[in-house]
């Protein structure tokens, strides 16, 4: 889920930069030395699963994970995921330099809005934990292509098309990253528990 | 396979600074997306161009890299000639093609490309530790730095380990398709590459408390600008105040030939 360089118009590229530059420094923040290594590590596990590809029908798509990444790190999520868009544009290309505020923006502000929405969710009963693990994902990718529609549609009226078309490719993969989500926090929850919020050792 | 981008052994744009090159490309790329008239996004590919060939770079390996922008380029083709508000240049049945919609197709094509040349140039050629380090001295917080250092470094580890697990998957006979079976298996899949991710962090983070990591990660190369640094800032000013200056009509660019 990212724009290329080059399309948006200055004053979204300009309040993309400015979120996140907010954004990253309260991540910054909140972080201290001792858990830049983890947060590290981590930002780099999600930038290779990032590169799974699933399959939908006959086509398939690579997974977003914005809302595990939320749920995991919390604010810390902004550093991280602008930390992989710079990464991913010096690796293979994918948007650059002028984008990158917007593009992390994309990402990261549904990464913490699922953190708030849904992190206190997690250990209630079972069911609502599922659906809260399921939502976090749908919600993740939901929130994030309206973001991505709004930054073209902002940029040029004459986008609505693009726009609408970027968002509805993306409902696949909020069914996906939905039923992902749910079996990878099941997972955690059973393996590490510790990772997850709200679950001190 | 993960593979290093770009890194190119020798070249003249090697002999600038990795500080150089990064503001180099921030000043380009800034100038560049802010523009919308055809002669300034035909001067910023002839800008990319000629950076190309002064980089000494292969064409046919830069043009692979250009591939990854043709979906995208796919789409506005597709769509823009036909979404747009204007004046009809032709009608195929129900659709109509306007002449503001391939005006718009052509600048963000001519755009992006030149943009994604620029950055393929200047910064996909430096190893990820320059970059970090020149975005340091351009007065990155010295925190996101060492995030994108640790980042970088674990990323190709962390690969090798998603490997080893699709391996094990496939040996016991794992075939993706679209089934809820599957999905669970990516994501359990998925959720162990997190495990073991933490589990190398806690590690990794004990090993820089043992060589008492202060925080700081020193550099074994170190740069200083020399006369040519100058002399292609000086360059990529001119260059970019022309393309500003020709953005707001203040010179028109056939002039300048």
């Amino acid at each position: 889920m990212h724009i290329a360089e080059g399309v948006l118009s200055g004053p979204v590229l300009a309040a993309g930069f400015a979120i996140t530059i907010v954004g990253v420094g309260i991540g910054l923040k909140k972080l201290d030395f001792e858990q830049i290594a983890e947060t590290g590590i981590l930002a780099a596990a999600f930038f290779v699963a990032s590169l799974v590809h699933v399959p939908i029908g006959p086509a398939n798509a690579h997974l977003i994970l914005n809302g595990v990444v939320g749920l995991l790190l919390g604010w810390a999520a902004f550093p991280a995921i602008a930390t992989a868009l710079l990464l991913q544009a010096v690796l293979f290309q994918f948007g650059g330099l002028t984008s990158l505020g917007v593009n992390t923006a994309i990402m990261a502000l549904p990464a913490i809005a699922c953190h708030y929405l849904f992190a206190p969710l997690l250990w209630k009963s079972p069911k609502v934990a599922a659906s809260a693990a399921f939502a976090c994902g749908f919600m993740a990718v939901l929130l994030g292509a309206i973001l991505l529609g709004g930054a073209l549609f902002l940029s040029d009226e004459n986008f609505l098309g693009v726009a609408t078309i970027a968002i509805s490719a993306h409902i696949p993969v909020m069914v996906i990253e939905g039923f992902i989500t749910l079996f990878c926090i099941g997972f955690l929850k059973k393996v590490r528990p510790e990772m997850l919020p709200g679950k001190a050792s | 396979m993960l593979q290093e981008a770009f890194i190119i052994r020798k070249s003249l744009i090697l002999g600038l600074t990795p500080r150089t090159r990064t503001l180099a490309a921030i000043v380009f790329a800034t100038v560049i997306a802010l523009s919308n008239k055809l002669p300034v996004l035909l001067l910023a590919l002839g800008t990319a161009l000629l950076l190309i060939s002064i980089a000494g770079l292969d064409f046919r390996q830069v043009g692979r890299r250009l591939l990854v922008l043709s979906g995208f380029l796919l789409m506005i083709w597709l769509i823009l000639p036909f979404t747009y508000q204007g004046e009809i240049v032709w009608r195929i049945s129900f659709l109509s093609v306007t002449q503001p919609g391939l005006i718009a197709a052509t600048l963000l094509t001519l755009k992006t490309c030149s943009m994604l040349l620029i950055f393929l140039t200047l910064i996909s050629t430096m190893s990820t530790a320059d970059l970090a380090h020149s975005l340091h001295s351009l007065k990155m917080p010295a925190k996101l730095v060492l995030l994108l250092l640790i980042t970088y470094r674990y990323i190709f580890l962390i690969e090798d380990e998603l490997q080893t697990l699709q391996r094990a998957a496939k040996v016991r006979n794992f075939r993706p398709g679209t089934t809820l079976h599957c999905y669970r298996t990516y994501a359990y899949l998925l959720g162990m590459l997190f495990v073991r991710a933490a589990e190398r962090a806690q590690r990794v983070h004990q090993a820089m408390l043992c060589r008492a990591f202060n925080g700081r990660f020193h550099s074994l190369r170190e740069y200083h600008n020399r006369s040519q640094d100058y002399f292609f800032l000086a360059l990529v000013t001119i260059i970019s105040l022309m393309m500003i200056l020709c953005e707001w009509n203040i010179i028109t660019l056939p002039t300048l030939f």
